[in-house]
């Protein structure tokens, strides 16, 4: 045998290429479904005659976001079942391999595919509306709100990840609802602590704008404090769920 | 050649599977592993195999740690369970997408299996029956050509002519640096291929001998008493009695196996203790 | 190959080696299957076989040429007659005078039998 390295690109190429295989079904029919939608929608419009297709960047994001955790929480699918757990682990690829192979796959090469499927899409209405007389705009994919959003997505996705490497069933709605739990239960949490501080407990009220009266009278602007929520959002989240996801598979015993 | 050093584990707290146990397999052989239903075979297999992370003690293949999970280790073995799924896609899409990982895949040998046992290149995997199934990994993992290939239950599923085909690749596939370990309780199966006999009972491996060493040092025979002096084990059939007695100088006989397993996990088993 | 339960599985093969020398269907100088090819053909260990062959080996029935592979060797029927003919002296014709003593079977009666067999087994040819 051949002095095999612990790291190869060539070995992620043929991961990914194999869960591409194993999965072209499910990954098509999701794209399917999700520019039919799309066609659904827009087909209602022309029909019930506005033929001023202006906002099709709204499509474009939301698209995005669906598509994009969906396919999140398809990420190490082989962990949904305990045969194919058992060969995705034997797979010999190093647990580096195996995380980015499953990180490109659900970022990098969704983002890409999603937009080229969106640009072509964008073509096909176009080229419709010098037929049927509408208007269609185009999108700017390459705009940089576009790669705002494409971090925004990288950030999160992150936790999706995760979850898909940690629950066996449904990852994506368990996640999710980890998420939120954990969300209320930091929000009350800092809630009573702002509050305790200030000794306004007893004014709080529960009112139209909600749990949000709360950090009305906090002033820490210009206060280090106040970078606090950005630096973990921006530069702590993903890293840290990197790190988790991949000691999850390190540690996957089956 | 796979080490097992002083392996303890257990599913829950209080029930230790397996104590201290300790396993060492050499090259050019096939081991048969046998143990009685919940031994925990499978779980060994999975230690092996690096699925299961023991709780003290290690387990290597050729010299590196399975834990550890890394590609020379992983592609240095293949195991074929006894339960599994297969992707949605044919045997040779399979091939060119999971061969690769394999530097030493013999993709001839791979097509030469199929044949012989009879399977569609070109059939969907998730369309076949079990028994089709396994056929197909088991073609996949001998093809592999990995220095090491463990099998839990081949025979299981199998019809009669795939069962002596299975024989068949195992007995042209084994060479002088190649380990097989083929984990069963179907005995009958097997006897003639495999070359050791590995068993396991209550956390640990208590026998593992060679065939010739076995028929060297045992004699298996039908007595009609068994007044012998020798007798290490009998048990009573309609003919007589079936018995392992020692081997004074006699030529070696044929080992029953079933009789040979059945005298091994026996309580304070006299056959064990003739090779200790 | 069906295998019997009264003899180890080497030694089973190496039966089929002597049955075939014995009625010249291999002979002195042929060469033999390799340990491999044997080993698929009958679904036996290539381990085992290896045994048999060191066994025929050590008998003189085959030698190996290096790199080529086992022969049959020149007094392969010589050895496996007498060495076949010692074991049937000493195992079998033992049973045999048990059976006719038991059933008072005479000799001439015997060799009646034998007579006829011969006979028989002559016409089969033909």
């Amino acid at each position: 045998m051949e002095n095999i390295k612990t790291f190869s690109f060539k070995r992620i190429f043929l991961l990914m290429q194999k869960t591409l295989y194993e999965n072209a079904r499910s990954v098509l029919i999701g794209f399917i479904t999700v520019f039919g939608i799309f066609s659904l929608v827009l087909f209602m419009r022309i029909i019930n005659g506005d033929n001023n297709i202006n906002n099709l960047q709204t499509f474009y994001y939301t698209g995005f976001f669906i598509s994009g955790f969906f396919i999140s929480g398809m990420a190490f699918t082989n962990f949904r079942k305990k045969e194919k757990t058992m060969s995705y682990l034997m797979l010999p690829a190093s647990i580096i391999e195996k995380f980015i192979s499953e990180w490109l796959l659900t970022s990098v090469i969704f983002i890409i595919l999603y937009s080229a499927a969106f640009y072509v899409f964008n073509i096909v209405l176009y080229s419709l509306g010098t037929i049927y007389k509408f208007n269609v705009e185009f999108v700017n994919i390459l705009a940089a709100e576009s790669f705002k959003m494409f971090l925004h997505f990288i950030i999160i996705q992150s936790v999706l990840l995760a979850g898909a490497a940690t629950f066996k069933k449904a990852p994506l709605f368990l996640t999710i609802s980890v998420v939120f739990g954990f969300g209320i239960i930091f929000i009350v949490y800092v809630t009573f602590l702002i509050l305790i501080i200030k000794g306004q407990l007893e004014t709080l009220v529960f009112n139209n704008s909600g749990l949000h009266s709360a950090n009305v009278n906090i002033n820490i602007q210009g206060h280090w404090l106040e970078k606090i929520p950005e630096i973990m959002y921006y530069y702590v989240t993903a890293p840290a769920f990197w790190a988790y996801t991949y000691f999850k598979i390190k540690e996957k015993e089956v | 050649m796979i080490t097992i050093n002083n392996l303890s584990f257990s599913y829950q707290q209080k029930k230790p599977l397996f104590s201290e146990l300790n396993l060492k397999l050499k090259k050019g052989k096939i081991y048969g592993l046998l143990g009685k239903n919940g031994s925990g075979k499978t779980t060994l297999l999975k230690q092996i195999a690096g699925l299961l992370h023991p709780k003290t003690g290690t387990v290597t293949v050729n010299g590196l740690n399975v834990k550890k999970r890394m590609p020379k280790a992983l592609a240095s073995y293949y195991l074929i369970p006894e339960e599994f799924e297969t992707p949605d896609i044919n045997a040779k899409t399979f091939l060119k997408i999971t061969a690769p990982f394999y530097p030493d895949f013999n993709k001839s040998n791979f097509y030469k299996y199929l044949k012989e046992f009879n399977i569609d290149a070109e059939q969907k995997l998730s369309k076949m029956s079990y028994g089709q199934k396994k056929k197909f990994l088991i073609s996949f993992g001998t093809a592999a050509d990995t220095p090491i290939l463990i099998t839990d239950e081949p025979t299981n599923g199998l019809d009669i002519p795939s069962k002596s085909t299975f024989r068949k690749l195992m007995a042209s596939a084994l060479t002088e640096d190649k380990l097989f370990v083929v984990s069963t309780h179907q005995i009958k199966d097997i006897e003639g291929i495999i070359d050791t006999v590995v068993v396991l009972d209550n956390g640990k491996i208590i026998f593992n001998r060679s065939l010739e060493e076995i028929s060297n040092k045992l004699s298996f025979k039908t007595l009609k008493s068994i007044n012998e002096e020798n007798i290490l084990y009998y048990e009573k059939g309609i003919t007589g009695y079936s018995v392992i007695t020692r081997n004074i100088g006699e030529e070696p006989s044929h080992i029953n196996t079933e009789l040979l397993f059945n005298s091994i996990i026996e309580k304070d088993s006299k056959v064990v203790k003739e090779f200790n | 190959m069906n295998f019997k339960d009264d003899k180890a599985i080497y030694l089973q093969l190496a039966d089929y080696f002597y049955e075939n020398i014995l009625t010249r269907e291999f002979k002195s100088g042929e060469r033999i299957p390799s340990v491999r090819d044997f080993a698929v053909e009958t679904e036996v260990n290539p381990n085992t076989v290896m045994r048999t062959y060191k066994h025929l080996q050590d008998n003189d029935i085959i030698y190996n040429k290096r790199g080529i592979g086992y022969f049959i060797s020149e007094d392969a029927y010589k050895i496996t007659k007498k060495m076949k003919k010692e074991e049937f002296v000493n195992e079998q014709l033992p049973e045999f005078f048990k059976t006719i003593k038991h059933l008072n079977i005479k000799f001439k009666e015997i060799e009646q039998l034998y007579e006829n067999y011969l006979k028989s087994e002559k016409n089969e040819k033909k």
